[in-house]
Order: C-alpha cells, then sequence, then structure tokens
C-alpha cells in the first residue's frame, strides 16, 4: 500500500515537469505564427515582396495628369463616362486628387492610391531589410549585395516621393534648401512621434548617398540577378537622373558613361514582328499582340530594371482608366475616354496610313502605346484608337535608352553654356544612336544634324517625349523640371459639357497634395500650398 | 416594489492599445501599452407593482444606468480639427466624448459660400497647438441620461405592453451637407440629395432668410485654419481646408440629440379556459406588436428621422401578428 502512494507522488511529480517544460516554450517571447528573418535568404524574400514594387499603384495618377492624355467626349454611353469620372480629379487637377481616387465607390480606382502611403510602405521593407541584415547568418558577399539593392530602392522611392509631393529641385524662385520635401526616415522602428518635412535638398542628398553606397556594394559583390532586381547599372542610370534633375551636367554625364560602357545594347524595334503577314498588324501592338512591349524580356534588351505596376492585364490600377476595350467597343465615332494625345501623336514620324505600306517611320507610336483596332467603313481599312499605357506585360523601370537621353541632354545643356561643338555632335551621335534603333529599318535611316542648340534642346525634348510615353514617371516629372509650363486639359463626360481646365506656368499644382489620410495622422506635415 | 442598485469600480492599467501612427513609418498601427483606464457605473432598476388584483394588474419598470470612464493616458494626441470634432479628444476639465466645431457666421452676402468666426493664431496663440483653441465647443457626444422605462398593464386574459427608451443631454453632428459629388458636376439623377438644398442661398439678399450656403464649386477659395510655423516644434494644423468641409463640422450642423423612443406596443389577448374546453385546447393567445412606434425628437432634426439625419438607414416600424395554440 505505502509503494503504491509512493508512486502515485512520483507519477504526480514527472506529470508536472512535463507540463511546465512544455509551457515554457509555448510561453516563450517569440511569436509561433510569424517570422523572424535568421538568414540572408529569408531577408532577400522579405525584399522581394516587400522592398520591391511589384503590382504597386504609383502610375495611373502620374499617367493623367500629363500632356500625353486626353480625355475623350463621353459620347453618351454610360460604360465610357464611368471611365471618365474615374479620372476625373488627376485629370483636372484637383486639390483633392487623392480623396477622390481613394474613394472605394463612384470615381474611386481599386487598390491603393496613396501614393504616400504605398511608398513608405515600400521604404519600411527596405530599412526591415537594412536594418536586420547584421544580425543574420550568410554568405557575406550575398548580404552586401542585398545591402545595395535595398539603398539603392529606398533611393528610388525618396526620389519619386520628393518628385511627387515637393517643388521640383530646379524649380525657380524655390531654394531646395528650404522648399520642404518628404520626411526621410532610414530604421525600421516604429515610433507614434510626428515626422517633420525634411527640405527637398536634404532628400536629394540622401538618395545620391544611397545610390552611391548601393551601387558601390552591387559593384564589389557582383550577383547577376534578373532585371527585376536592382543592380549597379541601374543604380548609376538613377544617378544620372538624380544629376540631371539637379542640372548637374558633368556628373549626370559621369554616371551615364559608366551604364553605356558596360551595356550599350539598345532594343531594336524592327525585331518586334508580331505578325509578318504585314500591313498594319505589322508593328501594331493592339490586343491581340499585347506582350509586345518594350519592357518584353525575350525581345528587349536595354531594360536596366523594371517593375510590373498594378493594371497590367488585371483590369484594376492603370486598365481602370487607359482601358483597352470598352463595352461598346471603339469605332469611328466612339474613341477611348482616356487616350494618347493628339499632341504626342504629332510628334511622331507617321508616314503611312495605307494598309499595304512597306514603311512605317517611327516605330515607337506602335509599339510603345496601346491601341485597339477597329474598321473604319468610310476608310475601308483598319483604324486604331490608341489608349497609351496600361495592359501588356512589363510597363515601368529603367531602361539604357534613358542613359543615352540623359546624357545627350547634359552634353545639350553644356553646349549652350560653353559653345564647344564637341557637345553638340556628342549629343546628336547619342541621339541618333537611340532612334535608328527606333525607325522602320525598310529605308535607311537619316540621321538629324541641328545646329542650333536652342533647336537642337526642343527636339531632345521632344525626343525625350516620344521615348517615354506612358512610361514609369517620365512625363510628369519631366515636364517639373522644364520650368512646369502651362498644360490645358479638356474634359468632357457627355457631349455637352465640355469643361477646360489649365495649369499655369509654374502653378502649385505642379506639387501634388498630400493624401489627407495621411496629414490627418500626422499634424506635423504642413501641406503644399 | 424592487429596487436593483449595481455599482462597480475597475481599473486596468497597461492597456494594450492600437495606436495610428504616421503613414511614413510604413504601417497604420502599432501596438503599445497605452495608459489606464478607470471605469465605474451604477446600474439602477426599479420595478413598482402599482395594481395588484384578480383583474387588473398594472407594473411599471424603470432601468437606467451611469457610467463614468476616465482615461489617463500618456500618448502624445494628434490635435487637429478632424480629432477636435470627432469626440476622441481628451482636454482636461471636459467630458469624455466632448467636440469641438467650427463657428459658422453665415453665407457670404456676395458668393453665397459659408464664413466662420476662427480665431487667428495672434488672437489665439494656442491654437498652434490645440485645435480648439480657435473651435467652439459643442456639447459632448454621451447623454447625461439614458434609460429605459417599461410598462405592463393587464385587465383580465387582456394584456398591453409597451417598451420606451429616453436619452437626454448629448449632442450630435448631422450627417455632411456637401458632399464631393456636389463640387466637380452636377449631381447624377440617381443621387439623393438633401432637402435642406432647396432653401440654401441663390443670390445676394437670400442671407437675411437663410442659413445655408449656396452650392459649392470647384473654384471655391479654401480657407486657410491656423497653424504653427514647422520650426518651432510646435504641433502644426494641416493647412488649408474647403469652407465646405469646415460647414459640414460647424455650428449649423450640431443638433440637440435628446429623445424618447417608444420601441414597441404589444396587445396580448388569451382565450378563456371555457371556450378552450370547446376545442380541447390547452391554451390559445392572440397578440399583436407594433415595433419602432414614434420617436419624439428635438425640433433641430426638421421632421427627418433621426437615424435618417445622422447618416444612418431609417429604423423600419414593423407590425406582427401572432396567434399561439397548444392541444
Amino acid at each position: 500500500m505505502k509503494k503504491t502512494k509512493y508512486y502515485i507522488y512520483l507519477i504526480t511529480i514527472f506529470v508536472l515537469l512535463i507540463s511546465i517544460t512544455g509551457c515554457k516554450k509555448f510561453l516563450s517571447e517569440q511569436s509561433q505564427s510569424e517570422l523572424r528573418p535568421a538568414s540572408v535568404e529569408d531577408l532577400t524574400a522579405i525584399m522581394a515582396g516587400d522592398g520591391y514594387p511589384y503590382n504597386n499603384t504609383m502610375l495611373p495618377v502620374l499617367n493623367l495628369l500629363t500632356d500625353d492624355v486626353q480625355c475623350n467626349v463621353g459620347q453618351n454611353q454610360t460604360n465610357f463616362q464611368a471611365v471618365a469620372i474615374k479620372g476625373r480629379s488627376a485629370f483636372t487637377w484637383q486639390k483633392t486628387i487623392f480623396e477622390d481616387m481613394l474613394l472605394s465607390t463612384g470615381a474611386g480606382i481599386s487598390g491603393n492610391t496613396n501614393v504616400w502611403q504605398t511608398l513608405y510602405k515600400k521604404i519600411s521593407g527596405c530599412n526591415t531589410v537594412l536594418d536586420y541584415l547584421s544580425r543574420v547568418s550568410g554568405i557575406e558577399t550575398t548580404k552586401n549585395h542585398l545591402k545595395g539593392e535595398a539603398l539603392a530602392m529606398r533611393a528610388y522611392y525618396y526620389f519619386m516621393l520628393v518628385n511627387f509631393f515637393g517643388k521640383p529641385y530646379n524649380a525657380e524662385g524655390a531654394d531646395p534648401e528650404t522648399s520642404p520635401g518628404v520626411p526621410l526616415k532610414l530604421t525600421m522602428s516604429v515610433t507614434d512621434s510626428l515626422f517633420h518635412r525634411n527640405s527637398v535638398a536634404a532628400v536629394y542628398r540622401q538618395i545620391e548617398a544611397d545610390l552611391k553606397e548601393g551601387a558601390a556594394l552591387m559593384a564589389a559583390n557582383g550577383q547577376a540577378s534578373g532585371v527585376y532586381k536592382f543592380s549597379q547599372w541601374a543604380a548609376y542610370a538613377m544617378l544620372s537622373r538624380v544629376y540631371l534633375y539637379q542640372e548637374k551636367w558633368d556628373d549626370a554625364i559621369t554616371y551615364a558613361d559608366k551604364v553605356i560602357a558596360a551595356r550599350p545594347g539598345l532594343t531594336n524595334l524592327n525585331n518586334y514582328k508580331a505578325r509578318p503577314t504585314g500591313g498594319y498588324y505589322l508593328y501594331n501592338n493592339g490586343t491581340a499582340d499585347n506582350a509586345n512591349r518594350i519592357y518584353d524580356l525575350s525581345l528587349s534588351k536595354e531594360i536596366l530594371w523594371m517593375y510590373r505596376p498594378n493594371g497590367t492585364g488585371t483590369g484594376t490600377g492603370l486598365d481602370e482608366v487607359f482601358k483597352a476595350t470598352v463595352v461598346p467597343g471603339y469605332s469611328a465615332t466612339l474613341n477611348p475616354p482616356y487616350a494618347a494625345s493628339d499632341a504626342l501623336l504629332n510628334l511622331y514620324d507617321r508616314a503611312p496610313t495605307k494598309d499595304t505600306a512597306i514603311y512605317l517611320g517611327d516605330l515607337r507610336s506602335r509599339v510603345y502605346l496601346i491601341s485597339s483596332a477597329y474598321y473604319n467603313a468610310a476608310l475601308l481599312a483598319i483604324d486604331f484608337k490608341f489608349t497609351g499605357g496600361s495592359d501588356g506585360v512589363g510597363g515601368a523601370g529603367i531602361r539604357t535608352a534613358e542613359v543615352y537621353l540623359n546624357r545627350a541632354e547634359a552634353n545639350i545643356q553644356k553646349f549652350l553654356a560653353t559653345g564647344n561643338a564637341s557637345f553638340r555632335q556628342a549629343a546628336l551621335n547619342d541621339i541618333n544612336t537611340l532612334r535608328v534603333n527606333r525607325y522602320d529599318s525598310r529605308k535607311i535611316y537619316q540621321p538629324i544634324a541641328i545646329a542650333d542648340g536652342n533647336e537642337l534642346l526642343i527636339f531632345y525634348k521632344n525626343e525625350r517625349r516620344r521615348e517615354f510615353p506612358f512610361d514609369s514617371e517620365h512625363r510628369w516629372f519631366d515636364l517639373r523640371r522644364y520650368g512646369m509650363p502651362a498644360l490645358t486639359h479638356t474634359y468632357a463626360e457627355t457631349p455637352g459639357s465640355i469643361q477646360t481646365f489649365t495649369l499655369a506656368v509654374g502653378d502649385n499644382r505642379y506639387t501634388l497634395p498630400i493624401p489627407k489620410a495621411t496629414l490627418d495622422r500626422n499634424g506635423n506635415l504642413i501641406q503644399n500650398p | 416594489m424592487g429596487v436593483v442598485i449595481d455599482y462597480y469600480n475597475k481599473r486596468s492599467k497597461d492597456l494594450i492599445i492600437y495606436k495610428e501612427v504616421p503613414h511614413e513609418n510604413g504601417v497604420e498601427q502599432m501596438p503599445m501599452n497605452g495608459g489606464t483606464l478607470y471605469n465605474s457605473g451604477v446600474d439602477l432598476a426599479i420595478n413598482l407593482g402599482l395594481v395588484k388584483t384578480n383583474d387588473i394588474t398594472w407594473s411599471l419598470g424603470v432601468n437606467s444606468s451611469k457610467n463614468y470612464n476616465k482615461i489617463t493616458s500618456k500618448l502624445q494626441q494628434n490635435p487637429t480639427w478632424n480629432t477636435a470634432r470627432s469626440g476622441n479628444y481628451y482636454v482636461d476639465g471636459y467630458a469624455v466624448s466632448s467636440f469641438w466645431v467650427f463657428d459658422y457666421t453665415g453665407p457670404n452676402s456676395n458668393s453665397g459660400q459659408p464664413t466662420f468666426n476662427i480665431p487667428t493664431t495672434a488672437q489665439k496663440p494656442d491654437g498652434k497647438f490645440d485645435a480648439t483653441a480657435f473651435m467652439k465647443y459643442a456639447g459632448k457626444l454621451n447623454p447625461d441620461f439614458s434609460g429605459g422605462l417599461n410598462t405592463s398593464f393587464r385587465y383580465k386574459t387582456f394584456t398591453f405592453t409597451t417598451n420606451a427608451y429616453l436619452s437626454v443631454g448629448a449632442h450630435k453632428l448631422l450627417a455632411p451637407l456637401f458632399t464631393w459629388e456636389m463640387v466637380n458636376s452636377t449631381p447624377n439623377e440617381y443621387n439623393n440629395l438633401p432637402a435642406d438644398l432647396v432653401n440654401r442661398w441663390r443670390q445676394p439678399g437670400d442671407e437675411q432668410h437663410t442659413n445655408i450656403p449656396g452650392l459649392p464649386w470647384y473654384g471655391v477659395p479654401y480657407i486657410t485654419i491656423p497653424s504653427g510655423d514647422i520650426n518651432s516644434g510646435n504641433l502644426v494644423q494641416t493647412g488649408l481646408e474647403s469652407p465646405y468641409t469646415l460647414y459640414n463640422f460647424s455650428t449649423a450642423r450640431v443638433v440637440n440629440a435628446n429623445y424618447l423612443r417608444i420601441s414597441n406596443i404589444m396587445l396580448n389577448y388569451s382565450l378563456p379556459a371555457k371556450m378552450l374546453k370547446r376545442f380541447s385546447s390547452k391554451s390559445c393567445a392572440i397578440s399583436y406588436t407594433m415595433g419602432n412606434v414614434y420617436t419624439f425628437v428635438s425640433k433641430d432634426y426638421k421632421g427627418i428621422d433621426p437615424e435618417v439625419a445622422s447618416g444612418n438607414q431609417p429604423l423600419s416600424r414593423t407590425h406582427s401578428f401572432n396567434l399561439a395554440i397548444t392541444f
């Protein structure tokens, strides 16, 4: 009897011991369901998901603001009007642009159009990677390369932010040292302190420093990882752009040289032959062949870095305003609600109008822009409606073509300043190198040779516009640094109600208002005028 | 007569709350040990049996509760006007759920746009870091007293019951009169607009007999509201606002939210035992209930259902007949 009692005690103690030790593990301070990055592979995954801009919505707003877009009359079609309303606020430069486009009903674009929030979310992804790198295991070169990518991406996002919400660096009458940019948040820690806006110049200094450090790290720890990941070449290209925006011509040339020395190749658009049967469909980038774009990896060799914006074939984001199709379909009288503007299309050398033409001139309007084919009874031919961006593969990133243009612009400016003809020649060479890859090769390309510096600058600006229609952030940001020219948009929801909106030279609205949802959370942010 | 009084007193500290943080963090909220909550209150229920005979019973019940809570928080508040009008702004000396609105001074005699009496930072320096300095105290969202009333009256097998709810001492804001759709274009035909707009300002002189501003359009100049400067370290207000946004949160939209709602009336008749025998039933009752009978509200609502006036769906009146037979 005594022995049984002894056993019972023993068993009780044993059970207690097991349950206590079992609990300890369960009650440990580490979360059971959340990831704590331990290796560099974990951080690479975090970078891919939270650091790179896959599928995010930055562009619908930007593409509606420029002079590359026009609104066609709503044409008494409910479906057309609904599309027009979605883009109205951005297209007419309203102060409430973000509030209107964030609405879940009515005029809203689905997905998050609070650009401020979207970009800072990505920045926090980069900061997380940077802060954790010293605490994880892994090969040193992999870690260093990842650090370079995170720094460069963070710089890219700050570049976007400061150009969305801060005055242009070269704005007349505004000192970048005092004009408000965006708050610099460079660590991952979350705090409830209310951030102040750093000056535009301070943000640019951070961008430069991050890009330089990032490029150096990526160059020293070279690991080619495809165009969806940042590389030193993309970082050098960004540096040439950042210096161009600051009008530091020599630095812009230095970094452009670095890219072109290593990655001189440009994509020849003559390889974009989707339908060898000829005629209008030969280079057409219509809905049937929409894989055929400049960010198509299988055809384009000049991509330094790219990402897939929201709204490529998904029906959301860009797709909601630049629609490849609307019911009823486009016709001679039914035009896309928002489309590539006549002003833009007229810049292209669009020689042929006949189906049988064997020379098509500048191929860019066909390859870069989406067009919807319809049968035009009056012309007895297939005609096109150009709708601009959206749909198809890829859509945004950094290309070698830009680097050639950056260098050309810097050289033109140096020619204007010094009168030294070698700068003019260098610029012409770069522009012609680009254009020969853009023209139909069935005729021999005629190089341009403009002698006058100012004329060349105008030609250059148009060339840059031709090269980047609806591509990334280029046109809006370029307009800002070109002295913020006057723009006019004509908005017509119904045939009878045509309203004209104008943006005056140097208009305050060239600097977008900070979304109200963001201001409400931080009383220290001063709204743009 | 029966009286039940419950008193409770609860103190919680280091509450985990999810605080909204600036977007610059990349996240919207963070959990933190936010502060201390004192919660005390009284629940009171009184039942009176007024009459009780074989044929007649009449009872009356009143119940009420009063809750006091106080939050001591070390957290920094975001003292913008938007917080001040929401009822979530805690100021020493003001009850929880106090809210502030803009002092509306009527439509402008030339443009019909709303005008306000907003003290500048020169007049009230506190406006640099506290929105309540240039706004007007409008009351509080929580009532001083609220409680239920019920009474039940029986005559033989006929019963009458009713329930009512009373709320006194609260104020609230009506649903916004002006919405963004009105700014950029004429509203669609399927878009309902408030009937108040019929009496809006239309031409100079109208301000003599109407208090409602004219329609907004996209060119309306924004009003500057007091703010601190960026270098002083003060908490600053967010710049410009549309006068129509301010109107939606102005003295013109504050109403006295006192109300007495008769939630339901029920009539019940049970057949006498004599009749039941005829068809060998144990019990048989017929009843009729009307839900959401009527609500007595303040004149400020101008005859509009108070639920609708604050932007909700109206409570529907329900009628139900019930026949219950047991064999």
